[in-house]
């Protein structure tokens, strides 16, 4: 009788911030005991569940009406004030807007 | 409403170089109520390790007569900026696998309050020329020929237009847009002026260090006028990342890898709840 060899592969991700590190395992056996070697190359899909990362958004207007929307008049003096808690990350401010015709 | 229709301006056309300034003539007229991006970009013998693909599009700016960017954004920033507002991503593949994979992700450019409005949109008329375009550089995927297939980077542009007999007379158009960029100091406020020129209907803050939590780098943010005498909004990052994430039909993210342990992947979500892996080849001899 020929012998049936099976290769499955278990693993698991660890998240910092939004960086995902895969510890696993490869899974070996065949008619005798299983064994366990490191993973190695193997094809896994990975699903990570969390908040959107480094992102967020201010809507000021009401979405049918626009109602609400910072014009002109209130931009003269207008500003963002950002508290900076560390340094590294990669910053990005911006605005949606409504060009006339 | 009238019914948009699908144009198809260019369909999954390859670039032949891996880095450059791409860029589209859009045409004479028509009533665009939304613009589709699709980029993709081939892998080739050797996997990619911890590379974004939304890194390679480094910036999307629809341009008009020249010089007027109408919108103007990173790639992540675009991802993540509709995901956001809409509650759910456009569709992506991430893949590290080797030689057949194909990394690709589709943008939306809007330009009315909702696909259809036929109060705001983009009318091509209007311009002398408006210009779409992509600032790409393959190779923050890695090496050309190694990592990825040169080449290969191909481009599709859907717009989603009004039909002629039916084009509506916007009153304006919707667009967003960088207004600063930078990188984050240790400490300090950082204080910035909101552009003047037209109406804001919403603000976005992006900073981003892969590895670090989310209100790490920035702790707090307020936005008011007149020094800060009237106060629109004022809060720290982690309640505003609670609450509006809370508002996504979508929370999670696919990829699919080619693991070794000890590998990393930077994502795009933080606060990670779950992170679930599953075997996709399972070999039987």
């Amino acid at each position: 009788m020929a012998t049936v060899a099976r290769v499955a592969s278990q693993a698991m991700g660890v998240a910092v911030g939004n960086k995902v590190t895969v510890t696993g395992i490869t899974i070996s056996w065949s008619d005798s005991t299983p064994t366990a070697g490191s993973l190695s190359a193997k094809q896994m899909g990975m699903r990570v569940i969390g908040d959107i990362h480094g992102f967020l958004r201010f809507p000021f207007a009401d979405p049918e009406t626009l109602e609400g929307a910072l014009t002109p008049n209130d931009l003269a003096t207008a500003q963002i004030k950002l508290t900076q808690g560390g340094s590294g990350g990669v910053l990005a401010l911006l605005c949606e807007e409504v060009f006339g015709y | 409403m009238a019914r948009l229709e699908q144009a198809i301006i260019m369909s999954r056309e390859a670039q032949v170089a891996d880095t450059a300034l791409f860029r589209k003539d859009l045409p004479k007229s028509g009533c665009y109520s939304a613009l589709d991006i699709g980029v993709r970009l081939t892998n080739a013998g050797t996997v990619v390790e911890d590379k974004d693909f939304l890194a390679v599009i480094k910036h999307v700016s629809l341009v008009c007569n020249g010089n007027d960017y109408r919108v103007h954004i990173s790639g992540k920033d675009l991802f993540k900026h509709y995901w956001m507002k809409h509650g759910r991503p456009m569709p992506y593949t991430w893949t590290e696998v080797v030689t057949s994979g194909v990394n690709e992700v589709w943008f939306r450019l809007e330009f009315g309050r909702f696909l259809g409005d036929s109060q705001f949109g983009l009318d091509l008329s209007r311009f002398n020329n408006v210009q779409v375009q992509i600032d790409y550089d393959c190779t923050k995927m890695g090496t050309a020929g190694t990592h990825f297939t040169t080449g290969t980077f191909s481009i599709t542009l859907i717009a989603h237009q009004f039909p002629h007999a039916k084009r509506p007379a916007f009153r304006g158009m919707m667009g967003v847009r960088e207004f600063y960029t930078g990188t984050t100091a240790a400490s300090g406020d950082l204080v910035q002026d909101l552009p003047t020129a037209n109406l804001i209907t919403a603000l976005a803050v992006s900073c981003v260090e892969d590895g670090v939590a989310d209100g790490t780098d920035i702790t707090d943010i307020r936005i008011g006028k007149n020094s800060f005498s009237e106060i629109w909004l004022d809060g720290k990052w982690y309640t505003f990342a609670a609450m509006q994430n809370a508002g996504l039909d979508v929370r999670e993210e696919d990829f699919t890898l080619v693991a070794t342990t000890a590998d990393a992947k930077s994502t795009h979500l933080g606060n990670v709840d779950q992170v679930i892996m599953v075997d996709e080849a399972i070999t039987i001899t």
